[in-house]
Order: C-alpha cells, then structure tokens, then sequence
C-alpha cells in the first residue's frame, strides 16, 4: 500500500481553484488603480470632495470588478454548469452598468467634464464592457420529457446527481491515499459517465433514479465520513472495510451502468 | 467581427473610458487642491 506524506498544506489539484485564480476580469482593477493616487492628493491637500468622489468611484469599480468575476466565473462550460438552473442575478450585466454609471459620474463630478462627455464616456465603457466580456448567457440544457417525468424534473435530478459527485471528489482530495484516491476518482467517473448518457437519452431515468438519488447520496456519507476520521487516524480494519465497500461500491455502479446501455 | 478584434476594440474603449476618466481624475485632484489653496492664500 503506498501511503502519501501527511503535508497538511498541500492540496491537489482541481479545476475549481484554476477557476477561482483566473484573471480574467482584472483589467478594471489595473484601470482603476490612477483613483488611488487621486484620493492620496486629496487627504495631502485637505480637498473633501476629491477625497469623497474618487474613493466612491474606486469602491464602485471594485465592486463592479467583483460583480464581473463572478459572472465569469458562472460561465464555466463544464457540464454540471450547464445542468445547474442559471443565476438569478445577470452579474455580468450588473458590472457593465455599475462601470458604466460609475465612469459618467467621475467624469462630470471628479473630471468636470460637459455633461454631454460623461454621458458619452458612460455609453463607451457600456461599449467597452460588452464587447471585452459580453452579457450573461442564461440558458441552461434542455432535456425531453422521458418517463413521465418532465425534462426541468430530469435536468434538477441530474443536476443534484453531479452535486454530490461534487461533494464525493472534495472529501477524496482530504484523503491522502493514492490508491483509494484512484478508486475513488473511477466510481466518480462511472457515475459522471451514466449522468452523461441520461442527459443523452434520458428514457432510463426511471431505472436511475434510484441510483441517482440513493446509490450517490450513501456514497457521499461513506467517503465523507472516512475522509474524516481518515484525517485523525484511520486503523487499518477501517481502511480495509473502506476497501471492501469501494469494491461493493464500484460493482453496484457498473452494473448499473451496463444496465442503462442495454 | 472575429472574437480577437471585438476584445481588442473592448479594450480599446475600456482604456480610453475608464483609464482616461481615473487619469483625469488624478490630475484634477491635484489641480483643484492647488486652486483651493490659493483661493485659501488669498
């Protein structure tokens, strides 16, 4: 058995973090940073206004910055994304609308530029906004009804489905195995595996649902709970019985795997 | 419009908007403390 070091610092990888660290979005804090110096002048020389207007303006870039990185970020076209129902807020639009009041508001206050030039510098970062990042896509994958199910019914049960595979792959990064992380990594696999034939074909959702909603949900328990005491120190008849469940476990779903090809 | 020239001209409009309106900004804050303070002088 091939145990890893215990570094408590180090994580595996995941494509979450290289999500979250992407620095798409970060033009508008670089852009931003000239309000930094403006707000410095204003405290040395004692002006209230500059103080007030450009430190208003900075803080409502940034908060449009973060508006669009979260917008970004919901945009990621992985398939659990594309199952999940769309935000409820246009963040995306949101930040373009803040960037853009914001700009034609230090324009004519801070700038004191005519109030026809605001309006024009406004409509240009509206411009510049939608054509650097666009607007929210909201739409979501349509599935036929199937069974006496609807496809909105299908496309929630497999948008939980891919919740909890979610939620399995987390507690595996906490297990420091390898062994078990690969056994692990195949059942997250299968099952992502029937998650894409249902949404293919979804005529077997009936015979799934079981396994969808049961199958992955005492999975997600039984890592979980390894995952746990695994970090305080597992005894060896644990890690066995762990073994043994994951051969019971990966069985179970490849056969009901076969059975949703058949 | 291919995808490279629509974030180039986004860019484009984003710089010359946001850039230059924090930019201008900067430069008034300085100018309107120093007017102040002549005002406050005289």
């Amino acid at each position: 058995m091939e145990q890893l070091p215990l570094f408590k610092s180090a994580k595996a990888f995941s494509g979450d973090s290289l999500r979250y660290s992407s620095v798409r979005g970060l033009l508008l804090h670089l852009l931003t940073l000239g309000l930094i110096p403006a707000v410095i002048i204003g405290f040395i020389k004692g002006h209230v206004g500059s103080i007030l207007i450009n430190s208003a303006g900075f803080g409502l870039y940034c908060l449009s910055a973060m508006l669009l990185r979260k917008g970004l970020a919901a945009e990621n076209p992985n398939r659990q994304h594309r199952l999940q129902a769309p935000s409820r807020w246009p963040f995306k639009l949101l930040a373009a609308l803040l960037v853009a009041v914001t700009t034609g508001l230090l324009a004519f206050f801070s700038a004191h530029q005519a109030i026809e030039v605001a309006v024009i510098y406004a409509l240009g970062a509206l411009l510049g906004m939608y054509l650097s990042y666009g607007f929210d896509q909201r739409q979501t994958v349509k599935l036929a009804d199937a069974q006496g199910y609807s496809g909105e019914e299908i496309r929630q049960t497999l948008a939980a489905a891919f919740e909890t595979i979610k939620t399995i792959e987390q507690a595996n990064r906490k297990i420091l195995n390898r062994e078990l992380n690969q056994r692990l990594n195949t059942i997250c696999g299968i099952a992502e595996g029937v998650i894409a034939e249902l949404e293919a074909d979804p005529r077997g959702i009936r015979r799934a649902r079981k396994f969808l909603n049961i199958y992955l949900d005492s999975v997600q328990q039984v890592v979980e709970g390894y995952a746990k005491t695994h970090i305080q120190a597992a005894p060896a008849e644990l890690e066995q019985n762990f073994k043994t469940a994951l051969d019971t476990i990966e069985s179970a779903f490849q056969e009901q795997r076969q059975k949703l090809l058949e | 419009m291919s995808r490279f020239f629509r974030k180039l001209l986004g860019f484009i409009l984003l710089a010359s908007t946001v850039g230059l309106v924090t930019c201008q900004s900067m430069v008034k804050a300085e100018v309107d403390a120093e007017i102040s303070q002549m005002m406050r002088d005289q």
